[in-house]
């Protein structure tokens, strides 16, 4: 774990500080379910970026696990450092832990600063929603009207009345698996 | 490391991640945004789907498709989930997993 974090991480057998957690709450266990399973052998483990005024802390499981060993990491940065600090959290989680994006809470990503690297972490999804949809009407013209023209709106049409057919006769369907599962004795018909 | 028991945590989305979801899938309501965006749709179809429990096998039988287009996206799509959770996997890994896959291809569009 000291290795993955990077070096000053210290760790102790206990409690993580009291702060801010990285992951949303709704994406955290609640430490009755774990606490349940703890004959299995499990450790829980939290990071924690002490700083003076707050602390920054990542776990899987809400605080409150009364019945499995804990272990704490922790490092102490100065408040200029919140950034490389959270930062350095964020991608123990994303890469270590292989956590996905949407958990982590916007908030410690904002208050961090990172919003420039996790855009989508911090956007209303409106905003994202609306920039997709600019984004969709800019597309080059030759990209969208070849669903007209093209042959992406034949393959369509086509998809469409085999459709058609094989809902109104089943027989197509043993036709249409046939010409899939060997294209070139479709072309042997013609010659 | 420990890792989560399976169970322990809902499968719901929070709030932000659930309107986003709700607003991709209006718009994939345009039949050209949906082409142009097929996987993007798909992906989001997957994150809401109701599927529960362990043993969700993983094919695109789920979606119930039509287009054999959006077949062909779909099985794209769950083999790659399939090397990250699996082939029969627990329906909140799946649903996570699409989410993922939505905010990445989001992160790389926008």
């Amino acid at each position: 774990m000291k290795a993955l974090l990077g070096a000053g991480w210290e760790m102790y057998w206990g409690q993580p500080p009291r702060g801010v957690y990285l992951l949303k709450e709704e994406y955290m266990a609640d430490p009755a379910d774990v606490d349940e399973k703890c004959g299995e052998g499990p450790v829980v483990v939290y990071v924690a970026a002490v700083f003076d005024t707050l602390n920054v802390v990542y776990g899987r499981v809400k605080p409150g696990v009364a019945r499995c060993p804990v272990a704490t990491f922790t490092r102490r940065f100065p408040m200029s450092r919140v950034r490389h600090a959270v930062k350095t959290l964020v991608e123990f989680a994303v890469s270590v832990d292989r956590l996905p994006l949407f958990q982590l809470n916007p908030e410690v990503i904002r208050f961090a600063g990172l919003c420039g690297e996790y855009p989508l972490v911090c956007e209303e999804p409106h905003v994202v929603i609306q920039r997709l949809a600019e984004r969709a009407g800019r597309r080059p013209a030759v990209v969208r009207e070849e669903g007209r023209g093209g042959g992406g709106w034949l393959i369509n049409e086509l998809v469409k009345v085999l459709t058609d057919l094989m809902e109104r006769d089943p027989s197509y369907v043993e036709v249409v698996r046939r010409v899939v599962e060997d294209p070139e004795r479709l072309r042997e018909c013609y010659v | 490391m420990w890792r989560i028991p399976r169970g322990c945590v809902s499968v719901m989305f929070d709030e932000k991640t659930h309107r986003l979801l709700k607003a991709l899938l209006d718009l994939c309501r345009g039949e050209e945004f949906y082409r142009s965006y097929r996987d993007l749709c798909i992906a989001a179809r997957i994150a809401v789907l109701n599927v529960k429990g362990r043993g969700v096998k993983l094919r695109p039988s789920l979606l119930r498709l039509s287009e054999l287009s959006d077949v062909k996206t779909a099985a794209n799509l769950l083999n790659r989930f399939k090397k990250e959770i699996g082939a029969v996997a627990d329906g909140a890994a799946l649903k996570y997993a699409a989410v993922d896959y939505v905010y990445k291809r989001l992160a790389a569009l926008i």
